[in-house]
């Protein structure tokens, strides 16, 4: 990924949630002191929130917290001129804008544009060794949309206190979700969110269990499969269709656990606080089209990018051919967002034009076709999974030779492999001597055997055929329109769901009494 | 309310004896990992019972394996000599443990024990362990008070459960670990010579961040100083002589001056002064640059054995006659 190291690389490491320190001291030391001081100030209750969510970041990397307190400084300091009126509304506006930028530029992209400069010209021109740091994405979006809604009069300016604490709440810090002022702030506006409710505990504590059961138990299981494949692309090793095929899968599986776990352990964590955030994740797989796909997926930062990006340069409001060029700028930008390399911006590139595709047919094709509605659902999901799957693979690869490599696979320019058993096809004359197909097995280099297949009906099952986490947690009933139903929250927390928590907790925690730690995939965007 | 902490802790406790039974239920059988350590354990202790007694026996870690030949002692100072070099994964309970049954009156021990076994800590274990345990000494886990058999069965991982299973449903499983290691009839290994170091060894040496001596908070208060005073008592009511020494140590320019690795130092050889065991050899004879090393910054290659060996043959060889 250009000139940007990772901190593993560095000797340096997360404050994972799925981690002993986090689970076992840092979150009950902050429960504690959250709910003690919240008895009787909630000035201080915020105040240690805030300095936790500061400890939980610098124990990445203790340097790079005054970076973050930069950031949240100059942002808090600009924002005073944002919501004054008239030209120095204007001039600190577009400094804020510049600001986050510039800081996300070079810490994120300035050794990537350096790199892709030095590819062009041939020359050396000099590289830069920048640590990326954590979170920087999330934290500078969400900066960025505070700016532009008090630039637009949606909200008043706050405390420093309260904005340091928008900023840096450490649920949501590092890997979102991506929040407004005004889904978080009012509620810690509220006294109750400051009392101890051993029903919101409760609640939030099985949601966090679901939310590490995806990421240890799912997303770590079946990245072993996705790994050998992608591995082996690194080496420019044989793998086979199937074997790409499946590999592929297994990290849209990956990723969509991964992330999606984590986004449940955010607000699980949110609502141990008395903090409902907003959903990220609802079933993406299930969706019809790529258009339904974009507001099931991280429907946070799609919201950002509509609101902030696709909605400025003119949306769907100028036409046709400049809608389609909105799409895709707004896309192209999008999948720079998610790392500073040429595959993510090829799977920005591709989801661009998927959606274009998927528009233009919507408006001339889908009116004229009429399938039986099961049929058309269960097609609609599949061929989305597949355009999905077949573009995770340039998100996943680490170069774009590899990445080409395993998608000309996929189309089948490198032939089929078909299990020996159906060997007896290739006495149809279609097949006699066709080069094309061969019957060597489906998983001929073992990088995948029939073995793995249960992993993949069982991921299959629990994605199409089970509620998602929000749905089993009433979640949406439970906290709508910013308003939080204390009943309904009860009512959803049954002795069935206690017991099936408990066992979902113990299933997600066990890893912590072993060796290995995985790391969320999202940290790195 | 009384529902959230009843049922709650229910789910948890009804799923962990469901663990259990399941693993309890796979006791003694085999894993990638429990037939790796079994071939070395149960080669070693053949080794042993063939051996008459008195013998010189080295126990340790795999440093004694790919650090002390035992062929050349016995040849050289004519007295019947074991490598007994299993794994520094086990802690020292469990290694003074496997070793006991067979230890017999007027045998010598000699210990190069790795710097990271005398940071014994109850409740943590490796996955080497925990493997080896549920695979060869399933009544080891009896033994265990209540919180170190809970905290046994915690540790044995999803990925290894799915091995065992694996291994268990695959008859001619193909255990390629095993010829990783051969030894020859007194417990040395075999295939340590130079030609054999691959490149991924070799990077392993290169690029290892071990640093074993460098063992923050180690205190004389530590399990395993007790653990280990404890098993000398045991030596000597049965009168068998304990020797100590520095395991194999990969020089790095980092420990010069480290306070650190002073520290440890002192604090090792203060515990053998308490417990009147001799340390045989120098720290600085313990010591190797990359080049005598094999697959990692605890294992000698071929010449770096030799080498070692010799060091170790002219210490014991004063302490030998002068005993």
């Amino acid at each position: 990924m250009g000139s940007q190291f990772h901190p593993k690389e560095n000797g340096l490491s997360y404050m994972l949630f799925n981690s002993k320190e986090f689970i076992l001291y840092f979150l009950p030391a902050v429960i504690l002191g959250f709910f003690m001081l919240g008895q009787f100030n909630a000035k201080g209750a915020k105040l240690w929130l805030v300095c936790a969510s500061l400890f939980f970041y610098s124990w990445w990397n203790p340097p790079y917290l005054s970076l973050i307190i930069l950031s949240i400084a100059i942002n808090y300091g600009l924002a005073f001129g944002v919501s004054s009126q008239g030209e120095i509304s204007r001039k600190c506006f577009w400094l804020a804008i510049l600001f986050n930028l510039g800081l996300l530029g070079y810490y994120k992209y300035c050794g990537f544009f350096l790199d892709t400069l030095r590819a062009l010209w041939g020359k050396d021109i000099g590289s830069l060794q920048i640590l990326l740091p954590i979170g920087i994405s999330f934290f500078t979006f969400q900066q960025i949309a505070y700016q532009v809604d008090l630039y637009r009069r949606k909200i008043n300016h706050h405390s420093l206190l309260d904005f340091s604490l928008f900023v840096t709440f450490f649920p949501q810090l590092i890997a979102g979700p991506i929040v407004h002022h005004s889904e978080v702030m009012p509620q810690f506006e509220k006294p109750s969110t400051f009392k101890f409710s051993t029903d919101k505990i409760t609640y939030g504590i099985i949601y966090f269990s679901i939310g590490l059961f995806k990421k240890v138990v799912i997303a770590d299981g079946i990245a072993i499969f996705a790994n050998r494949v992608f591995d082996k692309a690194l080496i420019s090793a044989e793998i086979s269709f199937f074997e790409v095929w499946f590999g592929a899968l297994a990290y849209a599986f990956q990723i969509y656990f991964d992330f999606s776990g984590y986004s449940d352990m955010a607000i699980g964590l949110g609502v141990i606080f008395g903090i409902f955030l907003p959903i990220n994740f609802d079933s993406p797989y299930k969706a019809l089209n790529i258009i339904e796909f974009w507001r099931r997926w991280h429907i946070t930062l799609s919201k950002f990018l509509k609101d902030y990006l696709y909605a400025p340069l003119g949306g769907n409001q100028k036409g046709k051919i400049r809608r389609y060029i909105n799409l895709m700028v707004t896309m192209l930008l999008g999948g720079l967002w998610h790392g500073a390399a040429w595959t993510f911006v090829f799977w920005g590139a591709l989801h661009g034009v998927y959606l274009i595709f998927s528009h233009t047919y919507n408006f001339c094709l889908s009116p004229k076709i009429r399938l039986p509605e099961e049929l058309s659902t269960w097609a609609g999901r599949f061929i989305t999974l597949l355009l999905v799957t077949f573009a995770w693979v340039f998100f996943r690869a680490e170069s774009f030779e590899s990445a080409t490599a395993l998608s000309f696979t996929m189309l089948g320019f490198d032939g089929i492999d078909l299990p020996r058993f159906l060997v007896f096809l290739s006495n149809y004359p279609i097949l006699m001597d066709c080069e094309f197909i061969r019957f060597t097995g489906a998983f001929p280099n073992g990088y995948l055997n029939w073995e793995s297949i249960p992993w993949f009906i069982f991921l299959f099952f629990l994605t199409y055929l089970t509620p998602n986490s929000h749905s089993w947690m009433n979640y949406k009933n439970v906290f709508e329109n910013g308003i939080v139903s204390l009943e309904l929250l009860r009512n959803t927390i049954t002795v069935r769901k206690l017991f099936v928590g408990g066992i979902i907790f113990f299933i997600a925690t066990k890893p912590l009494f072993e060796d290995a730690v995985f790391e969320f995939l999202y940290f790195n965007f | 309310m009384t529902r959230y902490y009843l049922y709650f802790p229910l789910g948890v406790i009804f799923t962990y004896f469901i663990w259990q039974t399941i693993l309890d239920n796979y006791k003694g059988t085999d894993s990638s990992l429990g037939i790796f350590n079994h071939h070395i354990v149960s080669s070693k202790i053949d080794v042993l019972k063939k051996t008459p007694s008195p013998r010189l026996i080295i126990l340790a870690g795999s440093n004694a394996t790919f650090g002390l030949s035992a062929e050349t002692i016995q040849r050289e100072l004519d007295i019947p000599c074991v490598n007994f070099g299993t794994n520094a994964g086990f802690n020292v309970d469990f290694m003074t443990h496997i070793v006991k049954p067979h230890l017999k009156s007027g045998d010598i021990l000699l210990m190069p024990l790795e710097y990271n076994l005398y940071d014994y800590r109850p409740y943590e274990m490796s996955r080497t362990l925990v493997n080896y345990i549920f695979k060869a000494y399933p009544d080891y886990i009896s033994n265990l008070n209540f919180f170190i058999r809970t905290k046994l069965y915690l540790s044995y991982s999803y990925a290894d459960l799915y091995d065992l299973l694996y291994v268990n449903y695959h008859p001619n499983f193909d255990q390629q670990m095993i010829k990783l290691r051969k030894f020859n009839k007194f417990g040395d290994i075999l295939n340590n010579e130079k030609k054999y170091q691959t490149i991924k060894y070799k990077n392993a040496v290169l690029n290892s961040s071990l640093n074993p001596i460098l063992i923050e908070g180690l205190n004389k208060n530590n399990e395993a100083f007790n653990i280990l005073s404890k098993f000398f008592d045991w030596c000597k009511k049965n009168k068998i002589k304990v020797y100590a020494a520095y395991p194999n140590l990969l020089h790095k320019k980092e420990y010069e001056h480290h306070p650190q690795l002073n520290k440890t130092l002192k604090l090792i050889q203060m515990f053998y002064k308490n417990n009147e065991i001799e340390i045989i050899g120098t720290f600085e004879k313990s010591k190797f640059s990359e080049n005598y090393f094999f697959d990692s910054e605890n294992h000698l290659n071929a010449e770096g054995v030799m080498i070692r060996t010799q060091n170790v043959i002219s210490s014991l060889n004063k302490v030998l006659i002068f005993n």
